[in-house]
């Protein structure tokens, strides 16, 4: 290819990435970081983790912090011994807009577990509507004390839910935890929970969640969490229409919308339903062996098709 | 005249530090971001990068001591929080990689929607070494030398990386060419 024509090319590319970048809204980028100092976290230039000030919420709110906390019914929670004035936040919060809803934030705080106050993380979703904040959805990683990134995925087919995987570790042990939140309407619910994955690994790949676990201690089997949403008029949308796997892979089909969940049906017989499926309205398949699996996915009147390949 | 030196902020008194903020931000936060994204190839992280770069920029306002532009500051604090998420602990964690096909790839690309055009996307495609000084000088119409300054390179490691990105671009884009 002669350089005239490379020119050309990237002149395209050019324009492609003007027109790429013009779906990002400044203005909204610009009140993000007007939230983020407004609450405090920035203006004193406090540390990213460790030390902390408390996040400039009032009193009243972290006593709703342990309250929500309490409330959940877990464990006798108390902020560490460093002391509720000097415990906030021990990362960087995560700030985003979904759809209507309006601006939502997501953080983690330490507090400890159990009359031994064993280390733990709360991770916590703020919605901030009206100037007023208040806590959507809470969530307690156990003997852990290293968040990682928050990851939001934006679902095909409807601006109004998101899914955000949280997730956190700890130093020094080989595990992860994570939980994928479903965020409908101003409500946000569990879609997936998994604690103590050994050698685990989640990231977001294509529109889907995918977790990884260590060969050797858990058989190595990659777990695909596959979200999907349905437009106003029933159709049901993807992120992918066809997807890789292999034998010993396993593969949950998760709605958008808690109300509105679509019958799964392997057309091959060649996913079978987990016998460790855990109650509720998720369905973990696991492939069995090598093969072609259609998987439709029915919701009164539509059906979509997602199409699998199996490989050794 | 480059024309980063056109975009200079004037010399100008501003009555509060976030009255300077919601300048810098109006004037410079796409371009952060997009600085960002050609770093890290994730919407998010990118918006993320934006944001603490320009909590970082209020924090230090005071302590700006006008040596270089605002333009040059910023983006450099930009780079540095690119170049840290790159090293760290959470990215090697959550980052997939080796996601078999997809051999070409420096990163997983975590960034799942189409990239707005498929020349972009195969500039994207470029180690992000070389694409972020591709991008810089065709998209963002940076001379060599203010490239240099914003990436903290020599302005010959630039023109070499140029030099070499457009060799591999050759390669990815013949397939196009083809079609």
């Amino acid at each position: 290819m002669n350089d005239g024509k490379l020119d050309k090319y990237l002149k395209q590319a050019k324009g492609e990435a003007q027109e790429f970048f013009s779906h990002a809204d400044p203005e909204v980028l610009r009140k993000m970081v007007h939230k983020r100092l407004e609450g405090g976290a920035e203006k004193d230039a406090p540390p990213r983790k460790g030390r902390g000030r408390l996040w400039k919420l009032g009193a009243a709110c972290a006593a709703a912090v342990l309250v929500c906390v309490l409330g959940a019914g877990w464990f006798a929670h108390g902020f560490s011994d460093r002391g509720a004035a000097e415990t906030g936040q021990i990362s960087q919060p995560v700030i985003f807009e979904s759809g209507s809803d309006g601006v939502y934030q997501v953080g983690y705080y330490p507090v400890t577990t159990g009359t031994d106050g064993a280390p733990a993380l709360a991770a916590i979703f703020w919605q901030d509507e009206a100037e007023k904040k208040h806590i959507v959805y809470s969530s307690i990683f156990e003997e852990s004390d290293t968040p990682y990134p928050v990851m939001i995925l934006d679902l095909p087919g409807t601006a109004e839910e998101k899914m955000i995987l949280i997730s956190s570790g700890a130093e020094g042990e080989d595990y992860l935890h994570y939980r994928l939140v479903r965020l409908s309407a101003g409500q946000a619910s569990d879609a997936w929970v998994q604690d103590f994955v050994p050698g685990g690994e989640v990231g977001l790949w294509n529109g889907m969640v995918v977790v990884r676990q260590d060969r050797e201690q858990a058989g190595g089997a990659s777990l695909y969490l596959v979200p999907y949403a349905m437009e106003g008029n029933g159709t049901i949308v993807l992120p992918v229409q066809h997807l890789d796997m292999k034998v010993g892979d396993r593969l949950v089909l998760i709605g958008a919308q808690p109300e509105k969940t679509a019958d799964i049906i392997p057309e091959d017989g060649l996913f079978q339903k987990a016998e460790d499926t855990p109650e509720g309205e998720n369905i973990l398949f696991t492939a069995g062996h090598a093969g072609e699996e259609r998987i439709a996915l029915r919701y009164e009147a539509n059906q979509t098709v997602l199409q699998v390949n199996v490989r050794e | 005249m480059d024309t980063a030196e056109a975009r200079a902020v004037p010399e100008q008194e501003w009555s509060s530090r976030e009255e300077a903020l919601d300048y810098l931000m109006r004037r410079y936060g796409q371009e952060v971001m997009k600085l960002a994204y050609y770093h890290v190839r994730d919407r998010y992280l990118a918006e993320d990068i934006m944001q603490d770069t320009f909590c970082r920029v209020y924090q230090k306002m005071d302590g700006f001591r006008k040596d270089s532009s605002y333009y040059t500051w910023i983006f450099q604090i930009a780079v540095n929080l690119c170049r840290d998420h790159r090293k760290s602990a959470y990215r090697r964690r959550v980052c997939l990689k080796d996601m078999g096909e997809r051999s070409g790839y420096d990163d997983a690309r975590l960034f799942e929607e189409v990239e707005g055009g498929e020349v972009f996307a195969r500039v994207m495609d470029l180690p992000e070494k070389y694409r972020t000084v591709v991008a810089l000088f065709y998209f963002e119409d940076m001379t060599t030398g203010r490239i240099a300054q914003v990436l903290g390179l020599r302005e010959n490691a630039v023109r070499t990386r140029l030099s070499r990105a457009r060799e591999k671009l050759r390669g990815l884009l013949e397939g196009l060419a083809n079609e």
